[in-house]
């Protein structure tokens, strides 16, 4: 039934020359990436040095490093809370704070589950995923999903704007089927297609590095969540997390071009303002104002809650960024449908 | 039970940009029965097109009823649309495809629970032969003539073998002969499978050839609505005679049959339903001498021109060029 239609939608997105043209550029960046993963790794490394607590005393054990660590950002902690919550312009601060929250908790739950001797791995803390299979896998895993997002702006922006601008909207919706199963229909067939590429050069990129590097993949992993609790993961496991969540990202950008490209009837608008927020453009003005929070793009990388990072959004926090993300998931949504729903073909 | 019915649809479109709205459909009944060739005429931005659209489900009715075979097409359009074939403006269909492939597309629409492979390529076959473009159903759209995408446009709406047949412009773009062909397969189409077919096009002796019955629409509204012996006949034929004493004649016919004439030109202009014989006799037996008696049957197209007031203007409304209709491109609106 709805296997015909979805189909049939397939069949006119795939277009062999567009995507032997991206995988080409994939691969190049792939054999790039290979090139100078050790380096770009180490200079990762040296560009993200933030400011820590000092050098630990060569005496010191490890109980008393963990000691010391957790005096120093309980204090650091303090300070960037006073400072974010009553500073002018102090919401700045906020990521910093987070971060070294989530810092915090991962030495005071070291300290409580008595990790003091075992070779533990707080990611994001004592821990990056380093130059291994997974480590390649996951920076070229991001590489692939911004080109791949454009990608799938450009199939999301013309899905119906085509149709209209070719006049075989008509031929379309004069069969006896009902727009909402053409809207999904076209909506699962640029999923398939973009999110299907996706998958296949992130395998690519775990292939070779496999090949290239160990594979961590099985070692055990402590990852604090929203900088409040501490749950035990595997590399596997994370790396599968972002990999959802980057092809969660590729798909809200698809989406979100199906929407602007239908609502405008226009493919250049769709593609245009959906390249202009997936660039982060409009959050990078936007973000200087304590309203990031409300903001699509820097709440749709919910993997930073898990990195004790300071890449979370002003005033982010894990619920409020899924919700929020949620929220503008469900908008789009309805928005399509309603659109093409109580539209007129004239 | 007519397989199309109209009740009371009106259609308003919003102002755009703070403009006024504009009502493009004002009120229109009508129903169409299987075996009728139905020619929707009106002149240009009369709302033809806005009435076939919603008929066909591209646009929603702000207010009244529309149903194919009993079904609303607003509450159950897939069950409504499965029996309707259209061409709707312009017959555009995928250019990269060749024909068969739009059809084997398109028919997967139509009918999405067939499996029946042969079934599917069977009446792809007769439909394409149907329009004559059997040799060339490999070739991509692209590479199509107007006069041929038209034919692929009618073979598409003949797909679905439709109990109703929607037909916006269908001989556009084809040549005299073309046109024939096509008006050879409506009639056997209506007479064969008992279709109800509604066409609109500009040429209206065309449509004098093919359609059993008119419907006029201006400015949104349903002006006439008649069968093809009705218009030949309305208002009796228009006859002129040439005489001598055309004062004279004007009286006698006046006195023995009632009938108002005027002179234009020096020649007697009237209609009548009284035979041109019994209208000799009287005149020569009064002495009147009567050089010649003309008889015209009134057209489609007087009968347009008289019910549309004349707002279109003549020949150049009538018969507009078509390339400017044609270049309309394909938006939306909101409803």
């Amino acid at each position: 039934m709805f296997g015909r239609l979805y189909l049939g939608e397939l069949k006119k997105l795939f277009k062999p020359k567009p995507m032997i043209i991206l995988s080409v550029v994939l691969i190049l960046l792939l054999i790039a990436y290979a090139v100078f993963f050790n380096l770009i790794g180490s200079l990762t490394s040296i560009l993200m040095t933030e400011e820590g607590p000092e050098m630990p005393a060569d005496e010191m054990n490890n109980e008393q490093i963990i000691e010391q660590n957790i005096a120093y950002y309980e204090s650091t902690t303090a300070e960037l809370e006073e400072g974010y919550k009553t500073e002018k312009n102090g919401y700045t601060l906020y990521p910093q704070y987070f971060s070294s929250k989530a810092k915090l908790t991962a030495y005071k739950y070291m300290r409580d589950h008595n990790l003091y001797e075992k070779d533990v791995k707080f990611l994001g803390v004592n821990y990056d995923i380093s130059v291994s299979a997974d480590g390649f896998a996951s920076n070229y895993m991001s590489v692939v999903t911004s080109i791949i997002a454009i990608y799938a702006i450009v199939v999301g922006a013309g899905l119906l704007a085509d149709e209209y601008k070719n006049g075989t909207i008509k031929l379309l919706l004069t069969r006896p089927i009902t727009k909402n199963q053409l809207i999904t229909a076209k909506l699962l067939a640029a999923l398939t297609i973009s999110l299907g590429m996706a998958s296949l050069f992130s395998l690519v990129g775990f292939i070779y590095g496999l090949i290239a590097f160990d594979a961590e993949t099985t070692s055990v992993i402590y990852l604090v969540f929203n900088a409040t609790s501490v749950t035990k993961s595997t590399v596997g496991a994370y790396l599968f997390g972002t990999y959802v969540i980057s092809l969660l990202k590729i798909a809200t950008m698809c989406l979100l071009a199906y929407f602007i490209g239908t609502l405008a009837r226009k493919k250049t608008t769709g593609i245009i303002v959906t390249i202009i927020i997936h660039l982060g453009i409009i959050s990078a003005i936007l973000g200087l104002l304590p309203i990031e929070i409300g903001l699509l793009t820097p709440n749709m990388d919910l993997t930073s809650y898990f990195v004790a990072g300071s890449s979370v959004p002003i005033y982010g926090n894990f619920f409020i960024s899924l919700a929020v993300y949620i929220v503008y998931l469900a908008a789009m949504t309805f928005g399509l449908y309603f659109t093409v729903n109580k539209r007129d073909v004239i | 039970m007519s397989i199309l019915e109209v009740n009371n649809v009106t259609k308003i479109y919003k102002g755009r940009r703070g403009g006024a709205p504009l009502t493009a459909v004002k009120d229109f009944s009508f129903s169409v029965n299987g075996g009728e060739i139905v020619g929707f005429v009106g002149p240009n931005g009369a709302g033809k097109s806005t009435m076939l659209k919603m008929i066909t489900g591209l646009a929603i009715p702000t207010s009244g009823s529309i149903a194919i075979n009993g079904h609303d097409i607003a509450k159950e359009r897939v069950k409504a649309l499965s029996v309707v074939g259209t061409i709707i403006e312009n017959p555009d269909m995928y250019l990269d495809w060749s024909g068969e492939a739009n059809l084997k597309y398109l028919y997967s629409l139509q009918n999405m629970d067939e499996k029946d492979k042969y079934q599917r390529d069977s009446r792809i076959e007769s439909v394409l032969k149907m329009v004559g473009m059997y040799d060339r159903r490999k070739d991509p759209i692209r590479t199509y003539s107007l006069g041929m995408k038209q034919r692929i446009g009618i073979a598409q709406a003949l797909l679905a073998k439709p109990s109703l047949l929607i037909l916006d412009e269908p001989t556009n773009g084809l040549d005299p002969e073309g046109i024939k062909e096509i008006r050879d397969i409506l009639i056997h189409l209506a007479s064969t499978y008992n279709m109800a077919i509604l066409v609109s096009s500009h040429l209206l002796a065309e449509m004098q050839l093919m359609c059993n019955r008119f419907i006029i629409i201006d400015k949104g509204v349903k002006v006439s609505d008649m069968t093809a012996q009705e218009v030949g006949a309305s208002a009796g034929p228009v006859m002129t005679l040439t005489t001598d004493n055309a004062a004279l004649a004007v009286a006698i016919l006046s006195e023995k049959f009632k009938i108002t004439a005027k002179i234009v030109n020096g020649k007697v202009e009237f209609s009548s339903g009284v035979s041109s014989g019994e209208i000799m006799k009287e005149l020569i037996l009064s002495g009147v001498t009567v050089t010649e008696l003309t008889t015209k049957k009134n057209s489609l197209e007087d009968v347009f021109i008289s019910s549309t007031h004349g707002r279109s203007g003549g020949m150049n409304e009538v018969f507009p060029d078509l390339t400017e209709d044609r270049t309309s491109k394909t938006t939306d609106e909101e409803a």
